[in-house]
């Protein structure tokens, strides 16, 4: 072991809200070496962002204070230094940097990227003008921005996320900094453009010997990445560990919790996700004892007595903020089946040539100049009672295509067969019978909740507009009914919306969707807004309500995970058009279109070992926009198999065998 | 760039052209005789048809329309029967005193109202930051002529240190000129400022919590570049807009101000234009007004488009 390049030592972050004294951070401790990819994984609030904004005092003070701690980089306290001190100004950017989770946002948009890649160098590098400009043509072209010398007059707004995401490194590395943390760096980027950016930051790590600290809430990210890990819960370290230590043998009833509730790709599907009860605590509620007692399938008394727990410890790296070691922790977890349910061959949604095309205008006029192809010339099938998935990446159509089903768009042209009758061409006015079978479940629990009405209102509404309860009697019953199928207490119906946390608001809407005794449920990314120990409790939820009221869904998300833990055949999407359709195992072992192929070889496993020997085909590029949709295979110019013709006929969807089909010309020279 | 101001100039020429439409259909809703309504009723039949014809109301609408719309093209806004004199003279006689009063209130009220509303934004929540905004409030919630009247009172009449009416152009006598004007600028910008400093402070405000302010933070600027070159550039965006109303404001003059201070300007001509009846003064002054308030919108619509790249490079 080497010099450490940073030392954050008891370090404690607290905030004066009007609620009250938050701890964000509670005595966190942590060490980087240089040259090492360390991970900090916790959910929201768990204290991972504002620990190391803290160190660089980003935060805003007041209502921030750091009442305590040492942050020793390169051998001094830089937590002695003002806020506004041109001392810590040296550091950072010169010494520590940044990259933050929003590109489209991180930018100044009214400077040009040179602009702000150049003001770093010339702010901490004694460089010229000429000399940074020059220097920031080369960083640009070593993050991979083609073109780079005339891109760098160009205006944040004319790139893309992930393109911009590159820019945003490239302005951290700019001053040759000795640590790199990227907070959430990759989260609001589609999986094969995170895959593109993880890469580099790596390769950049091994070139420079920089330190990098990866801050993110997805362990699998971590696994693929990190050479030792810090889990966080409510502003605590839960458990510290090398990759290995960690993923093999978690000594935290968190980090076990975790592990076991995060679907993976290769996990066992009939088995239930076994969920960590309850919410994570609001660091404004903690009282000193375990701040994970309360969800602590292993707690006792003790637990509850306000003393932090003194650290077990493993190894000289492993250590977890445990009163037992993981010997002592077994039983009462057995794995459960999952509920099976049954599917029928007959179709209950069937869906041909679906396209949904947005008019491009131009000028004062509005005259018609082309079209965005949202959804073009979409077919498949959905059985009854089964889980049909639907992945993609950004601009794939999913969300079009979910609207364009509810009738809440006009299909361009196209069938929707549903139950036997066309919808696509019905008025307003017969689809009374369709709004009440067909129901939705959104990506946001928050903004999809009428915040003025109770939230038995909310459920209730439903009830009301198809006329379901006869007596207010039966209504009230029948709200009490659906709190309590999605395991909400029925008492709590007459509270506000904001009342609740984001789970349960996920599970009022999903309680909102039931509420019509529908058939056929579109749940749009119903998980990817909340917190990872919450995710598994709606899946297994989303699976019980399916086998107990007979429910077909069509789940829509990007995380192939979470897709394949649900779904009996999944559908890939890709720029509007369809690429693939396969029962779920084919498609996961034997992913025929190389769009597929790549998707899933971007999606990390939450197992350093299983991750170091995957074969790793990362895709070039990133998913062009709509208005640009290349002509073809509208994959051609990402994929690496592509030949002339595919970049002038559209291959057709093939049958390859029963149910697995492919639109792809070369698929069978690829198995 | 180009390109889009070709294209807000069309749209600019449209709208004066629907604007000249209206001007000019005023006259015709007048009921009874334009000129005995004009000049009174007690003129003789031959001066009455004499005017009758220089005004060309013999003519066609079309014909007196296009006949009007030429001559304003041409630059000649006809006669004003009330001041006696081509309205030309009578606009290019007063312009430069409401262009230097209303220019000179204008900058001040930007430039001010920029500067408290960044400090009262920078300053959240401390003595500085209420006290800014309370007097914004009130500044806001004042009448300016009644502002007047006060300082009027107090500087001229009582203490005798600024001459209560009157204006003199800086280039005629300069230090003459700036007494004159101490007044009648505080009065006008006082709203300006007023309104300025309040949205500016929440511009600011919003603009501050933006990640790309963290950014800046981040690569160790020194807060006060954080604080100009990206939250005070990335706020004056909205404040643009704003700009509009001030500019035109600054050509078509305050009215009371003028009146209050005896300021012969751009301001009163309106005024008396509808009080006594002056047509021809009326049509050319509102088609001049509407002519500079398209030309004041063309302008900071340019400037909107180069303070950001997102309206520039759509």
């Amino acid at each position: 072991m080497g010099e450490n390049l940073l030392e954050l030592r008891g370090l404690q972050t607290v905030f004066h809200t009007r609620e009250g004294l938050v701890r964000a951070v509670d005595d966190v401790s942590l060490s980087v070496q240089p040259g090492e990819i360390i991970g900090i994984v916790g959910e929201s609030g768990s204290g991972k962002s504002v620990s190391m904004m803290s160190m660089i005092k980003l935060i805003s003070m007041p209502p921030g204070e750091i009442v305590k701690g040492e942050a020793i980089f390169e051998g001094q306290d830089i937590l002695r230094y003002e806020q506004k001190s041109p001392e810590l100004q040296r550091i950072r950017g010169g010494g520590i940097s940044m990259i933050f989770q929003e590109p489209m946002t991180s930018l100044n948009p009214v400077m040009t990227i040179g602009q702000q890649i150049e003001e770093s160098i010339l702010l901490h590098l004694k460089y010229t003008k000429a000399q940074a400009r020059a220097r920031a043509i080369e960083l640009l072209g070593m993050v991979g921005i083609p073109d780079p010398e005339s891109r760098i007059d160009h205006y944040p707004n004319q790139f893309s996320g992930g393109m911009r995401q590159r820019v945003m490194i490239a302005m951290a590395i700019s001053c040759n900094p000795k640590l790199l943390i990227a907070d959430e760096a990759t989260t609001a980027l589609d999986v094969t453009t995170q895959e593109q950016i993880l890469n580099l930051l790596r390769d950049i790590v091994r070139q420079t010997n920089m330190a990098l600290i990866i801050i993110t809430h997805n362990l699998s990210i971590i696994a693929r990445y990190a050479q030792r890990i810090y889990v966080m819960y409510a502003g605590n370290i839960a458990e510290q560990g090398r990759s290995e230590e960690l993923f093999y043998h978690p000594s935290h009833p968190y980090t076990m919790g975790l592990l076991r509730a995060i679907p993976r790709l290769d996990s066992d599907k009939s088995a239930r996700l076994l969920s960590i009860p309850g919410a994570p605590l609001n660091p404004a509620q903690k009282t000193g004892c375990c701040p994970f007692a309360p969800r602590c399938p292993y707690a006792v008394d003790r637990c509850r007595q306000p003393v932090m727990p003194t650290p077990q410890i493993y190894s000289d790296t492993h250590r977890a903020a445990c009163w037992f070691r993981r010997e002592e922790l077994h039983g009462g977890l057995a794995l459960e089946k999952a509920h099976t349910h049954p599917v029928a061959d007959k179709p209950l949604l069937e869906v041909r040539q679906l396209c949904k095309y947005f008019p491009v205008t131009k000028g004062i006029t509005r005259r018609k100049v082309g079209d965005v192809k949202a959804l073009d010339h979409v077919s498949f099938t959905i059985r009854q009672g089964e889980t049909f998935g639907l992945v993609g990446e950004s601009g794939c159509g999913k969300t079009t295509l979910a609207k364009t089903l509810l009738r809440l768009y006009d299909a361009t042209s196209g069938e929707i067969i549903f139950k036997g009758q066309n919808i696509a061409p019905l008025k307003e006015r017969h689809l009374r019978e369709l709004r009440r079978e067909v129901q939705f479940i959104f990506q946001d629990p928050y903004g999809s909740l009428d915040p003025r009405q109770t939230a038995g209102n909310v459920v209730g509404e439903a009830v009301r507009v198809h006329h379901l309860a006869k007596t207010r009697k039966e209504y009230e019953r029948r709200i009490d009914e659906l709190f309590t199928a999605v395991g909400l207490d029925p008492a709590l119906k007459n509270r506000a919306p904001h009342e609740f946390s984001g789970g349960q608001r996920q599970r009022l809407c999903i309680a909102s969707a039931l509420a019509s005794d529908p058939s056929f449920i579109i749940c749009d990314e119903p998980i990817s807004a909340l917190d990872v120990s919450i995710q598994s409790q709606i899946l297994n939820l989303l699976i019980d309500l399916q086998a107990e009221r007979n429910l077909t869904y069509l789940f829509i998300a990007h995380d192939l995970s979470v897709v394949r833990h649900v779904s009996d055949r999944i559908m890939v999407m890709y720029l509007g058009t369809v690429m693939e359709i396969a029962p779920w195992q084919d498609l996961y072992e034997h992913p025929l279109h190389p769009y597929t192929k790549a998707l899933l070889s971007a999606i990390p496993v939450p197992d350093p070992v299983v991750e170091a020997n995957r074969p790793s085909a990362p895709i070039i590029g990133e998913v062009p926009s709509l208005i640009n949709r290349p002509s073809g295979c509208v994959f051609h110019n990402r994929c690496p198999y592509a030949t002339e013709r595919c970049k002038k006929e559209f291959p057709p969807l093939q049958e390859v065998n029963e149910d697995h089909i492919v639109a792809c010309f070369e698929w069978e020279k690829l198995i | 760039m180009g390109r889009f101001i070709l294209k807000r100039l069309w749209q600019t020429l449209i709208i004066l052209l629907l604007v000249s439409v209206v001007a000019f259909m005023l006259i015709q809703f007048i009921p009874g005789d334009p000129v005995y309504v004009m000049l009174g009723e007690n003129i003789s039949k031959e001066y009455h048809d004499t005017v009758y014809e220089s005004m060309g109301l013999n003519q066609p609408l079309t014909t007196q329309y296009f006949n009007w719309l030429g001559n304003m093209l041409r630059g000649d806004m006809g006669y004003s029967y009330h001041f006696r004199k081509n309205v030309n003279q009578l606009i290019a006689s007063r312009l430069p005193v409401t262009l230097t009063l209303g220019i000179i209130s204008a900058v001040v009220s930007v430039v001010l109202g920029v500067f408290f509303g960044a400090v009262t934004a920078v300053k959240r929540g401390t003595a500085t930051d209420t006290t800014l905004t309370v007097l914004a409030n009130i500044g806001l919630a004042t009448p300016s002529f009644w502002i007047a009247v006060l300082l009027v009172y107090i500087f001229s009449v009582k203490l005798g240190w600024l001459p209560a009416v009157g204006f003199t152009l800086p280039w005629v006598n300069f230090q003459k000129s700036i007494r004159q004007m101490i007044l009648p600028v505080i009065c006008m910008s006082m709203g300006g400022v007023a309104s300025y400093t309040r949205q500016m402070r929440s511009s600011m405000l919003e603009v501050i919590h933006q990640d790309y302010v963290r950014t800046a933070r981040s690569k160790g600027l020194p807060e006060n570049k954080v604080i100009w070159r990206y939250a005070v550039k990335n706020s004056l965006i909205p404040i643009l807009t704003m700009a509009s109303t001030t500019l035109r404001g600054c050509i078509g003059g305050s009215a009371i101000i003028e009146t209050m201070f005896n300021i012969v300007g751009m301001g009163q001509i309106m005024v008396i234009a509808i009080n006594y009846c002056d047509y021809q003064l009326l049509q050319s002054s509102l088609f001049f007004m509407a002519g500079i308030t398209c030309l004041c919108n063309l302008i900071v619509d340019i400037a909107y488009a180069y303070a950001d790249p997102r309206i520039r490079l759509e």
